[in-house]
């Protein structure tokens, strides 16, 4: 990908990041205060998850070998994505390049494994000794009639976020549209951005399988190579949680007009409010009705277990640290539970999330742009509040200091969404706020120290 | 609790009295436990006992057969006795169910083998197997122990500790309460002291047909000098406050040191009696816990770990499984209070109806949780399919943490809330 490609990619018109300042959707990093991941990282999280796909890493080891298989994307069949699969390059490659090395890597994988198709992602090293991985892929393509992907998203081109829209670049040029469903239906959808952590999907595909709206493809939780190969038969796209490969659903909507929203299932009042959205714009009265019926039904099966877990949240304080979509989407889903969320972080929420977020929470909500362990901290016993929820990587700020903590990124080994996700992510809340450790270790000890 | 009343025990649960009293004269050095009933009684205790412990079991039985049966048994005692009293410094009899329906007059019976065998202390106790558990035998046999071996204060030991530790504290365990003891600058007595004779040590001879360790004969006697004494377990709580009374010394009770507070208290009373501070590296594994327990809850929230085995170890358990946040579900091997009880069927069926995410107990529980999925740890007795449970120490800072790192790994390993993979039906259609 040449530098004007990428700078293309940098302005994402539908990106409200961009609505106000006239600048590039993705800031760029500041050196000593960055926390997040590479664009690789991004892009590696992005895709890896498409199961029976081989993922290859064109690299040096040190690209892959912290960050595979730690993430609870789910997989209901093959296991394919789970293996790391690098070229690992040494110093003799960085030398003489390293694209004989990737020719024979997928060459080798192809004949091994016999994926539907690999996807092949370019890291700094191997962008900076000029490997092009595009012929290249193009190339390993002709001679085995598999389909090679490159993902050219080498990390020093930007943040995490930004590496999320180079792996929707590549989707978009190379996958999608490739393929057509074998049967027509008359309801198809996508969810954009459900990795299908923990299992969070399967919470919703039994209500789409009630509901007859077919799920074509989940990107990238839990999908299948056809799948997303098809997407661009969906009627409706929904971007589940995230903004981060909104450059999809942009995209497809040029392309071939599917329409599509932002949505949430974490709530039980944002998940009616997705489905019904999906059936309004599905555009089919009676299937409407069914929806908006099935809601209705579920809300009422879990009332009871909410109303005991309302009766142990009511008035406690949240401080919610995390990205994006979720600021506000899980913002909702606790207000639900009567608790107060105090404040909210906005590092990577858009003017458009903050909106929302105000119109949540109040024209006085505290947000935090910038979530250093110290200032989280700071906000937490300023405004007294009883638990913390943020991502894996402040979970030990959290219990270092004694304060409950409930993981709500990737991470966690609970699904949160859908009705049952409802209750289950306040029993979480409560259990945590409630578990007598946190007074315990409050207490000074008998002698001394702490 | 009431209990519907089965005619069939399926999987006991219980371990027998006998057992208990057996074991817990096994703490005392150059003991043989002499059991009055059929050898069959005998052996099958020795086998679960050296499975357990790793370690052979100097038990002697009395043989009776059919016809020393209709005679009385008595014979067969103080044949049994003449056969073993070279080997040992005292002895521990005690009953099985054989002897007792037998009418066995146990009280006489000493009296004659102390006029017969003057120079052998015996201790002797009724345990029959119908009633109570491994326990319940070990308490009797510590009470029957006490009064034939111990004496009267005589000369206090300004710096001495008396510890009456239960059968559920394991060896290991044992040794690390005299070492904390002994860290302060006193001197401790441990009663019955499994540590000293169970732990696994090579020693010097080759063969031991008694007890190659355990509380001398000497040391019990110069218990009630202690400066005070300690109780651990709710089992040892009448005793060792009785046998506190009778000597005019004061009495600390300890449920169990599995839970933090009890540990603070444990160490408080060192330093009091001790008048030393807390040494630095008790400090620093109180630190380490709390952090190890602030790491670890996670595993905890809302999951219901259910405890099997006798009184003092599903309270120990239970303790510290509600320490970190757990519903603690405790299961009795035998009546008692308001506790549930019964067999490893009835536990089954308990932990099944709770949805227990987690469970504890001995190795049977443990294939009782293979065969229904759930994560177990293993503890208590007998664990037979692991190495190390003789060893292990649950108890104190350190232990405890211990224990929650177990805990926390067993519920890692067999996750209890797993999302199960829902393939959908109208995404089949796509190919
Ligand atoms: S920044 Fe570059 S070299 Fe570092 S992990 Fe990302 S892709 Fe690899």
């Amino acid at each position: 990908m040449n530098l004007s490609a990428i700078r293309e990619l940098y302005k994402e018109p539908d990106c409200s990041h961009n609505a106000k300042k006239e600048a590039d959707a993705c800031p760029r990093p500041t050196p000593g205060k960055a926390a997040g991941g590479c664009s690789f990282d991004g892009a590696y999280i992005s895709l890896g998850p498409i199961a029976d796909c081989a993922h290859v890493v064109h690299g040096p080891s040190g690209c892959i070998a912290n960050t595979w298989n730690n993430r609870g994307s789910l997989s209901s069949g093959p296991s394919l994505f789970r293996t790391a699969f690098t070229t690992d390059l040494d110093n003799n490659d960085v030398v003489f390049g390293g694209e004989k090395k990737l020719f024979k890597a997928v060459r080798k994988i192809i004949d091994k494994h016999r994926p539907p198709a690999v996807f092949v992602y370019q890291t700094c090293v191997t962008a900076m000794i000029g490997d092009d991985i595009d012929a290249l892929c193009k190339a390993v393509s002709e001679k085995t009639g598999t389909p090679v992907i490159p993902v050219d998203s080498p990390g020093f081109t930007g943040t995490k976020n930004f590496g999320n829209r180079l792996a929707g670049d590549a989707v978009l040029r190379h996958v999608i549209g490739t393929m057509e469903p074998a049967t027509p239906h008359p309801f198809n959808v996508n969810l954009i951005g459900e990795f299908n952590i923990a299992g969070e999907l399967w919470a919703m595909l039994p209500y789409f399988d009630e509901l007859g709206i077919r799920l074509i493809c989940s990107l990238s939780g839990d999908a299948r190579y056809h799948q997303v190969a098809m997407m661009h038969r969906a009627q409706v796209n929904m971007m589940v949680c995230s903004r981060a490969l909104l450059n999809v659903a942009r995209s497809m909507k040029e392309k071939y007009g599917t329409p599509y929203f932002e949505g949430s299932f974490y709530g039980a009042d944002n998940t009616s409010r997705a489905l019904i959205k999906i059936a309004e714009l599905m555009g089919d009265p009676a299937l409407l009705g069914k929806t908006k019926q099935l809601c209705e039904r579920e809300k009422e099966r879990i009332a009871p277990s909410l109303e005991n877990l309302r009766a142990r949240l009511a008035g406690k304080k949240v401080l919610l640290y995390t990205g994006g979509v979720k600021s506000w989407s899980i913002v909702g889903a606790l207000q639900e539970l009567g608790m107060t969320v105090i404040a909210t972080g906005t590092r990577k929420s858009t003017e458009e999330d903050k909106e929302r977020i105000r119109g949540l929470m109040g024209d006085d909500a505290t947000m935090i742009s910038e979530g250093n362990p110290r200032k989280l901290l700071e906000v937490f016993r300023k405004q007294n509040a009883d638990i913390l929820m943020a991502g894996g990587r402040n979970q030990y700020t959290a219990l270092k200091a004694r304060i409950p903590f409930v993981d709500v990124n990737q991470e966690r080994h609970l699904p949160f969404t859908g009705f049952n996700g409802h209750v289950r992510l306040a029993g979480a809340v409560a259990d945590a706020i409630e578990n007598p450790v946190f007074a315990m270790t409050r207490e000074p000890s008998p002698f001394g120290g702490i | 609790m009431k209990q519907p009343k089965k005619n069939v025990t399926v999987n006991p649960l219980r371990l027998s009295q006998p057992s208990g009293a057996a074991l817990a004269f096994l703490g005392i050095k150059g003991c043989i436990p002499l059991w009055h009933g059929v050898q069959g009684c005998t052996a099958f205790a020795k086998i679960l006992f050296i499975q357990h412990f790793r370690e052979p079991m100097p038990f002697q039985t009395t043989a009776l057969t059919q016809t020393s049966v209709v005679m009385g048994g008595e014979e067969n005692i103080f044949e049994a006795v003449e056969n073993i009293k070279k080997d040992a410094r005292c002895l521990g009899i005690l009953t099985t169910g054989v002897a007792e329906t037998n009418g066995a007059d146990m009280e006489r019976m000493a009296r004659e083998i102390s006029r017969k065998f003057p120079g052998l202390p015996t201790a002797v106790v009724n345990t029959p197997d119908f009633e109570g558990t491994l326990e319940t035998g070990w308490v009797k046999a510590c009470r029957s122990a006490l009064a034939s071996f111990a004496k009267k204060r005589a000369m206090p030991r300004k710096l001495q500790c008396a510890v009456f530790a239960g059968p559920y504290v394991t060896p290991g365990e044992v040794e690390w309460i005299s070492d904390a003891i002994v860290m302060y600058g006193l001197r401790s007595v441990i009663f019955p002291d499994l540590g000293d004779s169970l732990y696994g040590r090579l020693l010097k001879n080759d063969y031991y047909a008694c007890a190659s360790g355990g509380t001398t004969l000497e040391e019990i006697a110069t218990l009630a000098d202690s400066a005070f004494v300690i109780s651990i377990g709710s089992s040892m709580k009448e005793i060792a406050g009785k046998f506190a009374d009778g000597s005019g010394i004061p009495a600390e009770h300890f449920e169990h040191l599995s839970d933090v507070r009890e540990i603070d208290r444990f160490f408080t009373l060192l330093g009091e009696k001790s008048g030393i501070e807390a040494p630095m590296k008790i400090v620093r594994q109180r630190e380490h816990l709390m952090d190890a327990m602030l790491d670890a809850q996670f595993y905890f929230h809302g999951r219901t770990a259910c405890v099997a085995g006798d009184h003092d170890f599903i309270k120990r358990w239970g303790a510290a499984m509600e320490g970190i946040g757990a519903k603690a579900l405790r299961f009795s091997s035998i009546q008692d209070g308001e506790c549930p009880f019964g067999d490893l069927e009835n536990f089954k069926g308990f932990a099944e109806a709770n949805g227990a995410d987690l469970l504890i107990g001995n190795s049977h529980v443990a294939d009782l949780a293979d065969e229904t999925g759930r994560a177990v740890v293993r503890a208590g007795i007998p664990v037979y399919d692991r190495f190390g449970e003789t060893q292990s120490v649950r108890i104190g800072y350190e232990g405890l943490a211990k224990l929650y790192m177990d805990c926390a790994n067993a519920l890692m390993e067999r996750p209890p809330l797993r999302a199960v993979p829902y393939k959908s039906t109208l995404q089949e259609t796509l190919r």
